[in-house]
């Protein structure tokens, strides 16, 4: 009996129920946001704590198991246009921030589909 | 190999649009399922085998590339020369590619071209057609094991990537076809244990403190599967940061050296006469026949020009700068008026299935219609 060369099921978990990423943000321009390591700090300096996003600090080693998981809190994005320094602001309660260009990626595409 | 009239299931379209295939009717008709192709289970067997063999003599020309730096011919800019071999020395994990081939089910099938970094008709070979063959025959078997060998190869992949590394997965905005291929390309890496990010590629961002590439929360990307060609991303603004991360690109920096219609020169040089390619050169004048001069970075079926004495046929396109190769030309094969293409897939280096192109023209273009097939 020959082996199959149809795969046996194909099955499907996401297409449907996605939609693109937040494409609310700017482009094109210098953004900044401030990291903190706590909940508290970072609501305190925006005022509220649903400014502030929780996320999973980037894994550095190991293997693609599951392990301990650490995270962080961002206030929102504002203009940094002309800014120079690389820490947090003077007086923030950030432990952080993180300065963003974006834009430089994408200009060849114009009319083409990129899939060949 | 023969082409059947098959008639369409009568929610063709629904069906597909369940599976995330919205772009069934790109060009008018895209999807068809009026016609199918039937193999014999030899005839596959010889594709595959066909495929496997291909895939490793492109393997040889890589080495034969970086061994010789033959990076200047494939018009790889300098800068990155050195980090193209260091991916290929290390092996950096591929995940797919797609062979073009000239059959007929006579003879040896012959290479046309590798679509080896930004391969697309990926969801519609590996899910739709698989449904279809479920729905109209569903006795028989077809070349097709791409689902499976997705998400196996996204599992090896990870396995070699940090612990609960995200992966993002990149394309253009605005282009329904990409998005949908990238979709399922993140579906199957899901199933194989990666938390992703979609994203499109003008929104990757350059942080500037952590000199990293980062996500629109700004998360520094660590793994990034792109629909978007490694030619056009050294060209581009931030191509100067490309290697300056640990970001680990799939497809690899090495797949430069086969997503390259110079390769067909360099394969000819190192294997001529092999019954699976065609004599193709980097200079005109070597072909006494007819042939068919193609950029050496192109895609879409853009910029191709055939010559015959039965006259000159030509596509436009803004393609060309980089420079041609000029491969013997050697017709699609006519099914019932249909010029027809085999995309031959390798997924993990391994063959994978087929998905097959037709179109009124010789020249395949990126709407040339998706015919599904299968085997018995």
């Amino acid at each position: 009996m020959p082996q199959r060369k149809a795969s046996l099921r194909v099955t499907l978990v996401l297409i449907g129920a996605v939609s693109a990423a937040g494409c609310d943000k700017p482009s094109d321009q210098m953004m900044r946001r401030d990291v903190y390591a706590n909940l508290e700090d970072c609501a305190k300096d925006w005022g509220r704590p649903e400014a502030c996003e929780q996320q999973r600090a980037a894994a550095t080693s190991g293997s693609h198991a599951s392990s301990g998981t650490t995270y962080r809190y961002y206030g929102p994005w504002y203009d940094d246009r002309g800014g120079t320094s690389s820490g947090p602001r003077p007086g923030s309660r950030a432990v952080d921030s993180v300065r963003v260009s974006r834009g430089g990626f994408g200009a060849s595409a114009t009319a083409h589909s990129s899939g060949g | 190999m023969r082409r059947e009239r098959s008639a369409p299931r009568a929610d063709w379209r629904r069906k597909c649009e369940e599976v995330g295939f919205h772009f069934h009717s790109m060009g008018g008709t895209y999807w068809d399922e009026s016609a199918c192709y039937a193999f014999t289970a030899a005839e596959v067997d010889k594709l595959e085998a066909v495929t496997a063999r291909l895939h490793a003599m492109c393997l040889e020309a890589c080495n034969f590339i970086v061994d010789r730096k033959r990076f200047d011919r494939l018009a790889i800019p300098a800068p990155f020369h050195a980090r193209v071999a260091a991916s290929w020395r290390a092996q950096e994990p591929s995940l797919l590619g797609r062979f073009d081939l000239r059959w007929d089910g006579v003879g040896a099938p012959k290479l046309l071209e590798y679509n080896a970094d930004t391969p697309t008709a990926l969801l519609e070979a590996s899910v739709v057609q698989w449904h279809w063959l479920e729905d109209v025959h569903g006795g028989a078997d077809q070349f097709n094991s791409i689902h499976e060998k997705l998400v196996a190869r996204w599992a090896a992949i990870g396995r070699t990537l940090p612990a609960e590394a995200l992966l993002h997965c990149a394309c253009v905005k605005d282009n329904e076809e990409d998005l949908g291929t990238i979709e399922y390309v993140r579906d199957a890496a899901i199933q194989a244990g990666f938390p992703t990010v979609q994203l499109f590629v003008d929104d990757i961002g350059w942080g500037r403190d952590a000199e990293a590439f980062v996500d629109l929360e700004g998360r520094a990307i660590e793994a990034m599967f792109k629909l978007y060609p490694w030619e056009w991303l050294v060209r581009e603004e931030f191509g100067a940061h490309l290697f300056a991360t640990r970001c680990r690109w799939i497809e690899p920096p090495w797949k430069m050296l086969l997503s390259n219609k110079a390769l067909l020169a360099i394969l000819w040089e190192l294997f001529p006469g092999h019954e699976n390619l065609l004599p193709a050169y980097l200079e005109p004048g070597h072909i006494a026949g007819d042939y068919v001069r193609k950029p050496i970075l192109s895609r879409e079926g853009a910029n191709i020009a055939v010559r015959r004495p039965a006259g000159a046929m030509v596509t436009p396109g803004t393609y060309g700068a980089e420079g041609y190769v000029y491969q013997a030309y050697a017709e699609l094969p006519g099914f019932d008026g249909n010029y027809a293409v085999i995309g031959s897939w390798v997924i993990g280096g391994e063959p994978a299935g087929i998905g097959i192109r037709e179109d009124a023209s010789p020249i395949t273009r990126n709407t040339s219609r998706f015919v599904p097939h299968y085997f018995a």
